[in-house]
């Protein structure tokens, strides 16, 4: 009866029809709880038009893609080299356990004595979710290398090293980007909250902060449609580049 | 020529040794083709890893090994699992190449080679993926060939073919083997098949794996499909289907035991 496409774009309008209808034309909630939509916009373009919003989302971003990079370059690291021995898995499988079921947050104030209360705090932050992600999906990846492409190598006369370049790591390749999609939302997440301890001039985290401390809400929503966006399109490039570089999968 | 001789295998399982084959003696003549055929479970792939190195022989010999080293290639039955599902067509094929280190010029004269002698037409920088099966196979056999083997190991290559690409496949093998005078061992889950193409079919018993009957085919190579409607082949499949009846019967003989 309706085609996909409409079905999509009722989804994205759906929320903002309720907000305008409650918020804007009927003023049935708290200008305090959800202000109207009407203003939010205003404000959003306004931040966009003033420049400061710039300077946090640059900051956030900043932060956010070191720690998510450093996070996977050493993630995938230690992956590859805990898929490849049992024995160094089974030697580490409790402290990486222990450390992903630690909440990341609570780690934060002994960042901020590590670290100092400047941008690497912030980055170390992002940095661990990563890491640990990573760690994770990658090894997982390895053991799941096909035993039948690997024995296929071997009997060309491949070396270990060349069975491991050319066939284990393309093995591993789709669970890694299952970690890089997930590692990406936590990492956004942990940046943000740290944003919102002391010692931070710029950032959305700190912004969102201010803003509540000074009941400016239209400026809240306006700086969460900011983060949704922000998250919303990195997911999406994670994805398209898994569909380019991973398009064996699931086949 | 390769050459076993009173070659035995066990493997431990559940604490205890169990014997896998059991004084496995036989020859694979150069350039001939030689078709292993026996019941589901006997030790065929055992086998096949000892003869290519991949496992070693509890006792017993294998001679003539050093002549066809770096020269055995594999055309395996799973080619959804043997190919690089991540790779091209045309890079699958020159892998083995590329593990060996050959120039890239030299690459593509050795694929070009190899595509005359196959007579197949595809596009060949299209990905794995969207070949056929019997396309796809036709890609592992080239890989196999890139390489000039000596040795060609055939596990199962139809096994996941419909018949059609069966039939199609089955000649060309038999022809480019006959044109490279090959030494071919082919493991094989169809007696029609067996036949068919082999010079020799040995029939192995159940494990503990024996030989317990070898049928020549005199036949000239290469064979065409229809070698299968002479009655000389008639005659070959009532006695390979006896073999192998025998086989069976002296499988569960033993296995009472």
């Amino acid at each position: 009866m309706f085609s996909n496409l409409t079905l999509r774009l009722f989804g994205i309008l759906i929320l903002p029809l309720v907000w305008l209808v409650t918020a804007d034309l009927l003023q049935l909630a708290s200008p305090l709880l959800l202000p109207k939509l009407l203003d939010v916009v205003v404000r959003f373009f306004q931040l966009i038009t003033e420049g400061t919003l710039w300077k946090d989302f640059y900051s956030t971003f900043l932060r956010w893609v070191a720690g998510y990079s450093l996070g996977i370059v050493a993630g995938v690291l230690c992956g590859l080299i805990i898929g490849l021995s049992t024995k160094v898995r089974i030697a580490t499988e409790f402290l990486v356990e222990f450390f992903r079921a630690m909440p990341v947050t609570a780690i934060f104030p002994l960042f901020l004595l590590v670290f100092g209360i400047a941008d690497s705090s912030k980055i170390a932050m992002a940095f661990t979710p990563t890491f640990l992600l990573m760690l994770v999906n990658t090894s997982y990846g390895v053991t799941l290398s096909d035993p039948g492409r690997r024995r296929m190598a071997q009997v060309f006369g491949a070396s270990k090293f060349q069975i491991f370049r050319y066939v284990v790591v393309f093995d591993a390749l789709p669970q890694i980007f299952v970690g890089l999609r997930m590692a990406l939302a936590q990492s956004l997440i942990v940046t943000v909250v740290s944003e919102m301890f002391i010692g931070t001039d710029y950032g959305l985290g700190q912004r969102v902060y201010d803003s509540y401390l000074t009941s400016s809400i239209p400026t809240l929503y306006a700086l969460l449609i900011v983060l949704g966006i922000l998250g919303y399109a990195s997911n999406k490039m994670i994805i398209a580049l898994e569909t380019k570089y991973v398009f064996w999968t699931g086949k | 020529m390769i050459k076993l001789h009173q070659v035995q295998k066990s493997f431990l399982q559940n604490n205890r040794r169990k014997l896998v084959l059991e004084n496995i003696s036989f020859e694979l003549p150069a350039g001939s083709f030689t078709t292993l055929f026996g019941p589901n479970g006997c030790g065929k792939s055992t086998l096949v890893n000892i003869i290519s190195g991949l496992d070693r022989p509890d006792s017993g010999e294998i001679l003539g090994l050093d002549a066809i080293r770096g020269k055995t290639a594999y055309v395996f039955q799973d080619y959804r699992r043997s190919l690089l599902p991540w790779a091209t067509a045309k890079e699958n094929i020159l892998f083995p190449l590329k593990l060996r280190g050959v120039a890239k010029e030299e690459q593509q004269k050795l694929f070009q080679e190899a595509l005359e002698l196959a007579k197949i037409n595809l596009d060949w920088n299209q990905r794995v993926l969207s070949l056929s099966g019997g396309q796809a196979q036709a890609v592992a056999i080239l890989r196999a060939l890139i390489i000039k083997p000596k040795f060609l190991i055939l596990d199962e290559p139809f096994a996941a073919l419909d018949f059609e690409r069966t039939l199609f496949l089955r000649e060309m093998i038999s022809e480019v083997c006959h044109k490279l005078n090959l030494t071919v061992l082919f493991i094989c889950h169809d007696l029609e098949e067996a036949v068919i193409l082999g010079d020799q079919v040995l029939f192995l018993s159940r494990v503990p794996t024996v030989v317990l009957q070898r049928l020549e085919v005199n036949y000239p190579s290469p064979r065409a499909n229809n070698f299968s409607t002479t009655n000389e082949f008639l005659q070959l499949k009532v006695k390979a289907l006896r073999y192998f009846e025998e086989c069976c019967q002296y499988s569960q003989v033993s296995g009472q035991k």
